[in-house]
């Protein structure tokens, strides 16, 4: 990690170089990590990584011509290359009629987003705390009369990030982030938990063994259960599938401007269950906070779904003024093509716990994760599919009855989305795919008449 | 500037001291991988451009065995002291695992096979490297395609891509591999839209298009312009085209269809580390387990090879990230499994020496069993003559979603068109299709693959394995297959 000061200072006399070799204007954008992940498998360390990498983004305009180019050599050379590049760019592509300005300085809220217990966690400290985890599965086996296994990865992040353009915005901000899934497994039945934190000290590798291991433990054999529509409860990390997939089809600038998004000609209209909210929110303490998007740009709050009603779109300052609208703060890092992506997604909670849904249901199916959702079916219609993995059961008069054998599922988002009867009021929270510093935070959502297709 | 990181010659001895400092330290293994990447990603819409960036990414990974366990750091910072902390690093790693370990009294020759040493240096083909050709003159396919107007047409995007890739390997056995690789694709996406429905055509292929190795010859041999009209007319044709009816049905699959039907259903099936469940946490597992070599799990037309060696194809390389050579491995024969994908250490665990199927995304990530190019062998005829000998059966071609159990055997495709056969013609288009099945069973169906005059290299840009996630390109040489008894559509019951 570098600091504030070094990065910052490192980034002005870039843009000043920037502006010294033609830019008219120019924009720096640091990102520094230290990664490092423990991947285990049937109750043994089987790979571990540590990566430490450093990128430097140049975007510069030139009037309205726009070049991007990016390094992760430091060296003076490369970094003045790279810079160039930029430029050279910028000269050879069309002026763009709608760009002519990066964005303006901002004050951020301040917001703890750095624990120094996940950086200092290092992969032997992961190794001790997975040994714990190996010994734990011992008696439990004996219990069980079968051997129960453990896989999964445990990771951790340190990450700064530093921005810094010639119109005077200056961010700097650090991070970290802890996450650890399970999956046990016996020759009946799999289990699945997981936990993504800030702070790594707050993981309860305890807790989340006896939630994967009490989906392991039935002494029963899946049964094979008919296609067909079921009353289904899909727990938080089976809801955080889809819901990667719809802002991935509906709520980023791009799919609304190519008019594959299901949310264009449908802003005002509803388009789920009133139950349903979805927002976005970077300053929202009880997620994984970000002051600011990957240009500098200040987040605040975008409701994108309100009460099922289509209401907002993730912008970037380029594609909002594609569009003619305000950027809401959601620029990702130049390189990806697909943003703009909201990425610190919130479900709004509901009142039952996950044990008092399932009292509600008379025959249905609790889902606790999806593996290999595809949301490209029919996106205007949200249309997926998947399959079930790690601890599918089966409910009847309120109580979970035995696991069955894994279901393929085929829906209509929007229309499943509709039929929402109950919401949890815990909430989990999940890693985005776009962004290493943001975190969707969803409930488990019990939901009648969802199709499996086989 | 605090940071003084050293140009790439310069670091290269540094790396060879640092094999030598850990066979001091008492590693069984290390290898070492520095790789400089040069690419240029593109997105065009509507004959703008929404993105263009051009990037130089470099580092180096260093993997150590040490009594038994493995260990593996990586940075891009190209220093003396940056290089000793991370061959520090990844034997910290390795002997916190081998001090739990069952294995720790494992020493390497039990653990992974040993390769004789080589000393080899490795240029790709490339015949117009895309980075000395002006920027307007690259970019004028993508502008071109997607600035072609018709007012039924809501966008047309266009992408491209190129990457050069230079790669050094060193290891403890003596090895010193040096590879250079250049790679090019582009694509077009046609969206056409008609009140509440949106139909997508894609050319040369859906999913940012065909990705090979080589230089900016690939965008030329595309003829991307060209095809923009024909791809417009099937876009347009679709928002008037009746649904794709469900149901059971002989199924031709276009040749980029059966590369990704390849790809899903065999070439992740027959990943070894898979087999082992040591891929469970992320990607799962698969149906085709060690014991189950032998099996037949496609008719006896099928036949399906792995070959890194073929040039030009995106998956290609001569030795694999773990120094071991490139060669061609028959994976099903006449229908049958025969062999899987390897690594060193898969391998030795069933007394075998790997099959050079490793590879890593890059120098920041672990060097893990790949497909590289995983091959259909032709039979004989044209497309034509699949569909003039087919009764009643429907056309499927270009993908458009894709999704398959973790065991590799519960698969569904959504395609991006249609074309209903009657009577050896077809008779008009269908929208949104979708087939399912189990993987076994449906290539079990398969009763006629085209022949050389169809086939072809077709390239994905980013297959994902690992965790971290390793996004890597695979190649796929394929035809066009039929199927009999496939599950069409989608039934609500």
């Amino acid at each position: 990690m570098l600091g504030r000061d070094r990065i910052v200072e490192l980034l002005k006399n870039l843009t000043r170089e920037a502006r010294k070799n033609g830019a008219g204007q120019a924009e720096a954008l640091y990102i520094g990590s230290h990664s490092s992940t423990a991947r285990f498998a049937n109750s043994a360390v089987m790979q571990n990584v540590r990566e430490s990498d450093r990128t430097v983004y140049f975007r510069v305009l030139l009037d309205k011509q726009v070049g991007m180019a990016s390094t992760n050599s430091l060296h003076r050379d490369d970094l003045r290359r790279c810079l160039n590049k930029a430029i050279a760019i910028a000269k050879q592509t069309r002026p763009l009629k709608f760009f002519d300005c990066l964005p303006e300085p901002y004050k951020y809220t301040e917001i703890k987003t750095h624990y120094s217990e996940t950086a200092n966690f290092t992969i032997p400290d992961k190794i001790k705390t997975l040994k714990d985890i190996f010994r734990k599965l011992v008696p439990a086996s004996l219990k069980q009369g079968a051997k129960i296994k453990v896989g999964g990865a445990f990771s951790t992040l340190e990450a700064e990030i530093g921005i810094v353009n010639s119109n005077g915005l200056t961010a700097y901000q650090p991070f970290t982030s802890a996450h650890i899934s399970l999956i046990t497994s016996s020759v009946f039945a799999s289990g699945f938990a997981s936990q993504f934190e800030r702070n790594a000290k707050n993981i309860d590798t305890e807790k989340l063994l006896s939630v994967a291991m009490e989906k392991t433990i039935l002494k029963q054999k899946a049964r094979k259960l008919k296609p067909g529509q079921y009353t289904v409860i899909l727990e938080p990390a089976a809801v955080n599938e889809i819901l990667e997939w719809l802002i991935y089809i509906g709520f980023g600038a791009g799919a609304f401007i190519d008019g594959t998004s299901f949310m264009r000609g449908n802003m005002g209209k509803r388009i789920m269950d009133k139950k349903i909210t979805i927002y976005d929110d970077g300053n929202d303490p009880s997620g994984f906070p970000v002051p600011f998007d990957f240009e500098g740009v200040k987040k605040l709050g975008l409701d994108i779904v309100k009460n099922g009603v289509a209401n907002g779109i993730a912008y970037d300052t380029f594609l909002a003024k594609k569009c003619g609208k305000k950027t809401t703060g959601h620029a990702l890092i130049p390189e990806d093509i697909e943003g703009a992506f909201p990425s610190n997604v919130f479900i709004k909670e509901g009142n039952y716990t996950v044990e008092e849904m399932v009292s509600l249901v008379e025959r249905g199916i609790l889902v606790t994760r999806f593996h290999y959702v595809n949301g490209l079916l029919d996106t205007r219609a949200a249309s997926m599919t998947g399959m079930t993995r790690d601890g599918t059961f089966y409910i009847e008069d309120g109580k979970i009855k035995y696991p069955v054998e894994d279901m393929r599922f085929t829906e209509s988002i929007l229309e499943a989305f509709s039929r929402v009867e109950a919401i949890s009021s815990e909430r989990q929270a999940f890693p985005v795919p776009w962004s290493d510093i943001g975190a969707n935070i969803v409930p488990a959502l019990l939901i009648r008449g969802f199709n499996f297709s086989d | 500037m605090t940071l003084s990181p050293l140009p790439k010659h310069t670091f290269i001895p540094i790396l060879q001291h640092t094999i030598s400092y850990l066979k001091k330290k008492g590693v069984e293994y290390a290898d070492i991988r520095l790789e400089e990447c040069i690419s240029e990603g593109v997105m065009a819409r509507d004959g703008e451009i929404d993105r263009l960036w051009d990037n130089l990414d470099t580092g180096f990974g260093i993997r150590v065995l040490y009594k038994g366990a493995w260990g593996f750091a990586a940075s891009s910072l190209l220093t003396e002291t940056e290089a000793r902390e991370i061959a520090d690093e990844a034997l910290l790693q390795a002997k916190a695992v081998a001090e739990i370990s069952h294995k720790s009294q494992a020493t390497s020759h039990k653990l992974i096979h040993r390769n004789h040493p080589v000393r080899v240096k490795y240029k790709a083909p490339c015949q117009i490297d895309p980075f000395i050709i002006p920027l307007e003159e690259r970019l004028s396919p993508i502008l071109k395609a997607t600035s072609i107007r018709n007012k039924k047409i809501h966008t047309i995007e266009g992408f491209l891509d190129f990457h050069k890739t230079h790669k050094i390997f060193l290891n403890t056995e003596g090895s010193f591999i040096e590879q250079e690789i250049f790679s090019s694709g582009a694509g077009i996406k046609v969206i056409a839209m008609n009140g509440k429905d949106v139909q997508i055509r894609s050319f040369p292929d859906s999913h940012n298009g065909i990705f090979r190795q080589g230089g900016y010859e690939r965008i030329i041999e595309m003829d991307i312009v060209q095809n923009v009209p024909r791809i417009i007319d099937e876009a347009l044709m679709l928002l008037k085209a009746d649904e794709c009816p469900a149901g059971e049905k002989t199924v031709i699959l276009g040749g980029s269809q059966v590369a990704l039907q390849i790809h899903e259903s065999i070439g992740h099936a027959v990943e070894l580390d898979r087999a082992m469940g040591m891929e469970i946490s992320l990607a799962g597992g698969t149906f085709l387990t060690p014991d189950k070599l032998g099996m037949r799990v496609g008719s006896d037309i099928v036949n399906i090879y792995a070959d890194p060696a073929i040039e030009g194809a995106i998956g290609s390389y001569l030795y694999d990230d773990e120094g071991t050579k490139a060669k061609r491995v028959e994976i099903i024969k006449n229908g049958r499994f025969i062999n899987f994908l390897t690594s060193k250490e898969t391998a030795k665990s069933f007394g075998k020496k790997s099959n050079g199927s490793v590879r890593a995304n890059g120098w920041s990530n672990i060097p893990i069993i790949r497909m590289s190019n995983i091959n259909l062998e032709p039979q004989e005829g044209r497309l034509n003559d699949l569909i003039a000998d087919t009764k009643d059966g429907i056309l499927l071609e270009t993908n458009k979603s894709w999704s398959i159990d973790t065991l590799r055997l519960n698969f569904q495709f959504g395609m991006e068109i249609g074309w209903e056969i009657k009577n050896g013609r077809i008779t008009r288009p269908l929208k949104n299709p979708l087939y399912s099945g189990i993987t076994p069973e449906f290539w079990k169906t398969c009763n006629a693959i085209c022949g050389k005059e169809e086939w072809q290299m077709y390239g994905l840009d980013s297959c994902g394995k690992g965790e971290p996630v390793q996004s890597i390109s695979v190649g796929h040489g394929a035809t066009p297959a039929k199927f009999r008894k496939v599950k069409v559509g989608v039934i609500k019951c």
